[in-house]
């Protein structure tokens, strides 16, 4: 009997992770398509941490400094594997951060991961209103964007860039990265620093190929805008459209 | 008797049929980035500077396939403008006397590195075309072309001087360079 117990709470468990962990496909519609200016989508676990997170990417994007790089090794001798490293720093007003932080406020959640009990919040200015509650919407019910395969094209001013993240881990971690990544595309699109170096060994019996890639980011950047979200159903990725205006994103000397 | 010489053909005429397969010429295997290939030929009879990259990932991750073919790409138009290539190859031959039957044995080593590098900075990459990706298991496989339409690149140099000294971009407007180039560019638009 205290076998069988053991079992259920064991089978228990394993089903609540698995639910828990799996990845939150349906969401409110102000993440597929942004509200706009002032306000903000964040992955968090209260309504303290969304408004500190909130401000955060809002100071960032509205005026930053990135600084960064990006490191890929492939070496077809050692099992074709690739390394990639990315290290980069956002650098922005902590002050401006704290002020702009004292005029936000959640507006609504929604769970994302009821495990890690995290959610996504809709933060936005005190002064506006709540949007319209509305239902959460499965990403099977939204068409496919025109953006979805869209790098570095200008459209009424702004440039755009899309990233993309496979969502087979932590839904939440894998939105945030798919911003990133289509924050640095946007940023390469306007200038791209980069370096490759290809070698090729030849001993007459094989041949071994490695190469090594690395691009430079030096960027000041203003005026960030996530203008869309939406799943690929084929591949499973989350994808995340930004822009800016072309003249927004500037290259630093070195 | 008779018999026997027909089970006689019929193998013989399976034995041909099965040799004649295995002589047939080999099936071309199709190119499944074929359709990007020929956009970017036509591209680059544009004018526009293009590179069709290839990104590969084992674990089933597309995303990753795309990132590392956009790298491609990038790489690929950065290595038009410019590339240095090194070539290192080392040859040894050595003939030993008395160690064999015959007297003679020679002992050959060769290697040869050839390796490449680019570093350069590029304004106004773009992609053009969609990604294409192929699935073989775990495999993924993913295609894309990235390019610098020139149009593109010359009008962000200009914006970036008119906004950095406005002075020489008067002094640049007022030549007959600028002319040149609005004329290029006009040419430029009407092969689109």
């Amino acid at each position: 009997m205290n076998q069988r117990l053991r079992s259920v709470v064991f089978l228990g468990l394993v089903l609540a992770t698995a639910s828990g962990l799996t990845a939150q496909t349906a969401m409110p519609a102000w993440f597929w398509k942004p509200l706009g200016p002032g306000w903000c989508e964040v992955f968090a676990k209260s309504s303290d941490e969304a408004v500190q997170a909130a401000a955060f990417v809002l100071t960032a994007y509205s005026r930053s400094n990135v600084l960064g790089s990006f490191q890929q090794f492939f070496d077809e001798s050692l099992d074709d594997r690739t390394w990639r490293n990315t290290d980069y720093t956002y650098n922005f007003s902590q002050k401006r951060a704290t002020v702009l932080a004292q005029h936000l406020e959640v507006k609504e959640r929604y769970p994302v991961n009821l495990y890690l009990r995290e959610y996504v919040y809709l933060v936005g200015p005190q002064v506006l209103e709540s949007p319209p509650k509305s239902a959460p919407l499965e990403p099977t019910a939204l068409a496919r964007p025109e953006w979805a395969d869209v790098v570095g094209e200008t459209r009424a001013g702004r440039l755009r860039a899309v990233g993309d993240f496979t969502l087979k881990g932590n839904p939440s971690d894998a939105w945030v990265k798919a911003e990133e990544l289509a924050v640095f595309q946007l940023l390469r699109t306007k200038q791209v620093d980069l370096g490759r170096v290809t070698r090729v060994d030849t001993d007459g019996k094989a041949d071994s190929y490695s190469q090594m890639d690395w691009i430079e980011l030096n960027f000041a950047m203003a005026d960030i805008r996530v203008d869309g979200r939406w799943v690929d159903p084929q591949s499973g990725d989350a994808l995340v459209l930004v822009s800016a205006p072309e003249a927004s994103i500037r290259i630093l000397s070195p | 008797m008779k018999l026997f010489r027909g089970a006689f053909v019929a193998v013989a005429a399976l034995v041909a049929l099965s040799l004649s397969a295995c002589a047939s010429m080999p099936v071309a295997m199709a190119d499944p980035f074929a359709k990007l290939s020929e956009q970017a030929q036509t591209l680059t009879e544009r004018g526009v500077v293009v590179g069709q990259g290839i990104g590969i990932d084992n674990a089933s991750r597309q995303d990753i396939a795309r990132q590392k073919a956009i790298i491609d790409a990038t790489a690929q138009v950065a290595q038009t403008f410019n590339v240095k290539v090194e070539g290192l190859t080392k040859s040894f031959t050595e003939s030993l006397s008395g160690s064999t039957s015959d007297g003679q044995e020679t002992n050959d080593a060769f290697s040869r590195a050839l390796k490449t590098a680019v570093k350069q900075s590029l304004s106004g990459i773009r992609q053009f075309g969609l990604v294409m990706y192929t699935k073989e298991a775990n495999k993924v496989t993913a295609s894309v072309l990235m390019g610098i339409d020139p149009k593109a690149a010359n009008q962000s140099m200009i914006d970036e001087v008119k906004k950095t000294d406005p002075k020489l971009y008067e002094r640049f407007r007022a030549s007959k360079a600028y002319d040149e180039l609005s004329s290029e560019m006009d040419k430029y638009d009407a092969t689109k």
